[in-house]
């Protein structure tokens, strides 16, 4: 396999354009997918990506890739370097990269950033405000719900 | 920017399910499309496989001891030791819940309340949900609950609709001077009470624990008019025709040194029963398990028979069918401790901890969670709160 054929164009949606190792991106179903049909060429355009996310996912992929490959990094390294990962990330850029992750196809990379929304939120506020959810509920409502599930098998 | 309603549902759930069971009142409380979201069947199933998702040879139970309600989690390594940890402790508002009595039935826990004898609370601890049944009559629990209860339910068009049976019976040993007698039942659909008219041919010590199978609860129970005081035989409570069924024969004779323990095995599909000595041989014990079993027959098989040192009383059972494990709760009135033995090819006492209050008989039950929402009664809310 020559050189050329070992690597991968991806293109985001506002046209950066990123050279990757296909070994990277074919953790993506969907570019795996893409490339299975052999429907492009070199260069896959990734219609709902910006390069902003783009640039994150690829950082992902190949952080995985290499553990994935020789395994000269164990476990634990990893979930701490996926923690780091997504410990900084504002609530816009988690969602961006959900829907990233979801469109791409990558189990993983979704796994991991639905699991930091959800971490991110522990009390109502958080719930609303990093959420930015309103509550619409009636006062009479949110005792009625709050009543019924008063009980807890707490620690 | 990107915000949480630009994500297709599909997406939302998958965040919302991965929210630790604990918040999932708060998640209710979030907004309306969260409480709707939080009902769906779909929803449901996605996060009951997140959280529910427990390790392998790990079974909960649950168990009152002191008065208190806990959640707790054993587990027999293929390999390892066995081993019993405490997940919780029952809370209302952060504060303790007093519990005297506790009945599991498809993961669902009637709890009935130490210091208030005028309602049950039915709980599903997976939810959080409950549901307060106020009782008709309340003189018959004045100083003590000699009352026996038993939550069920009824296969109705692909949906169950629970029942919550109620008995007082001067004939069940219950003391002269509680010259009582009622076996009443509750509709959660129609949120009433009902009287049930029965002629009792059998007698169930007040102090028998029915034990849940498909929807009915089985007793050890014996002829009302024989003289002993043991029998050997079993009644099933039918909660679709709302009716008792006839005496079931147990596999043994049971003499008057003997006691026999039910409890069900895999996933409440069969009966275990277990026949022990108080005195004469009280190493020994054996246990059977049913091949059949319907309120009207019952057919057995043996499981096993076994010889412990240290030798108990085996008054709660743990069965595993397939990796022949039995455990039973023990009660050292000596030690004031509660301890679990486990016996394969071996016997172990597992400690659980320190007695405070022996008026309240240590019990437990197996505990396997479930989806059931618990129906509100029509009209919604309750006339007071608990």
């Amino acid at each position: 396999m020559s050189k050329s054929e070992k690597k991968i164009v991806l293109k985001s949606l506002d046209n950066e354009a990123f050279e990757v190792e296909k070994a990277v991106a074919l953790q993506s179903q969907t570019i795996w997918v893409m490339c299975e049909d052999k429907c492009v060429g070199n260069e896959i355009p990734l219609e709902n990506v910006t390069g902003q996310i783009l640039a994150k996912v690829i950082d992902y992929c190949k952080k995985h890739a290499v553990v994935d490959g020789d395994g000269d990094e164990s476990s634990e390294e990893l979930k701490n370097w996926d923690t780091e990962f997504t410990k900084n990330m504002d609530q816009s850029t988690l969602f961006n990269m959900i829907l990233a992750a979801n469109y791409l196809n990558i189990k993983s990379l979704l796994n991991l950033t639905c699991q930091a929304v959800a971490d991110k939120t522990k009390t109502i506020d958080e719930f609303h405000t990093f959420l930015n959810i309103e509550n619409n509920f009636t006062p009479e409502e949110e005792a009625q719900i709050c009543q019924e599930n008063l009980w807890a098998f707490d620690d | 920017m990107t915000i949480i309603s630009d994500l297709p549902e599909h997406l939302v759930e998958e965040i919302v399910s991965r929210v630790p069971l604990k918040l999932m009142r708060t998640v209710r409380l979030t907004c309306k499309k969260w409480e709707t979201l939080y009902k769906s069947q779909s929803f449901s199933k996605l996060q009951f496989g997140k959280t529910t998702a427990s390790k392998e040879g790990e079974s909960m139970m649950v168990a009152v001891m002191d008065f208190s309600l806990y959640l707790m989690s054993l587990v027999f390594a293929v390999d390892g030791e066995p081993s019993i940890q405490t997940k919780g402790t029952l809370t209302c508002d952060n504060e303790q819940v007093k519990i005297s009595q506790v009945f599991h039935c498809d993961g669902l826990l009637s709890c009935i309340l130490k210091a208030d004898r005028t309602k049950v609370m039915v709980w599903n601890p997976y939810w959080g949900e409950t549901r307060c049944i106020e009782f008709r009559y309340t003189h018959l629990t004045c100083e003590w609950d000699w009352c026996s209860y038993a939550l069920g339910y009824e296969d109705k068009n692909s949906c169950r609709s629970y029942k919550l049976l109620r008995y007082i019976d001067h004939g069940n040993h219950v003391p002269k001077q509680q010259e009582l007698f009622l076996y009443e039942i509750y509709d959660f659909d129609s949120g009433l009470w009902k009287t049930l008219n029965v002629t009792p041919n059998w007698r169930i010590a007040y102090y028998q624990r029915g034990v849940s199978l498909k929807g009915d609860t089985y007793w050890y129970a014996s002829e009302r008019n024989s003289d002993d005081d043991l029998d050997s035989h079993i009644i099933c409570f039918d909660f679709t025709n709302e009716t008792f069924g006839p005496l079931l024969r147990l596999p043994f004779n049971v003499g008057n040194d003997d006691y026999v323990t039910l409890s069900c095995v895999s996933r409440e599909e069969k009966l275990a029963v277990l026949l022990g000595h108080i005195h004469i041989r009280p190493e020994e014990f054996e246990i059977w398990i049913s091949t059949k079993i319907e309120a009207e027959k019952v057919s057995w098989s043996k499981f096993l028979t076994r010889d412990t040192r240290p030798y108990f009383i085996a008054d709660t059972i743990f069965t595993d069918e397939e990796k022949k494990v039995v455990i039973s709760f023990k009660q050292d009135y000596c030690r004031k401790t509660f301890s679990i033995i486990e016996e394969a090819e071996y016997c172990k006492e597992l400690y659980v901890r320190e007695l405070a209050d022996l008026r309240c008989r240590p019990n437990a039950c197996s505990y396997v969670p479930s989806l059931v929402q618990i129906k509100q009664p029509a009209g919604g809310g309750k006339k007071e709160t608990q």
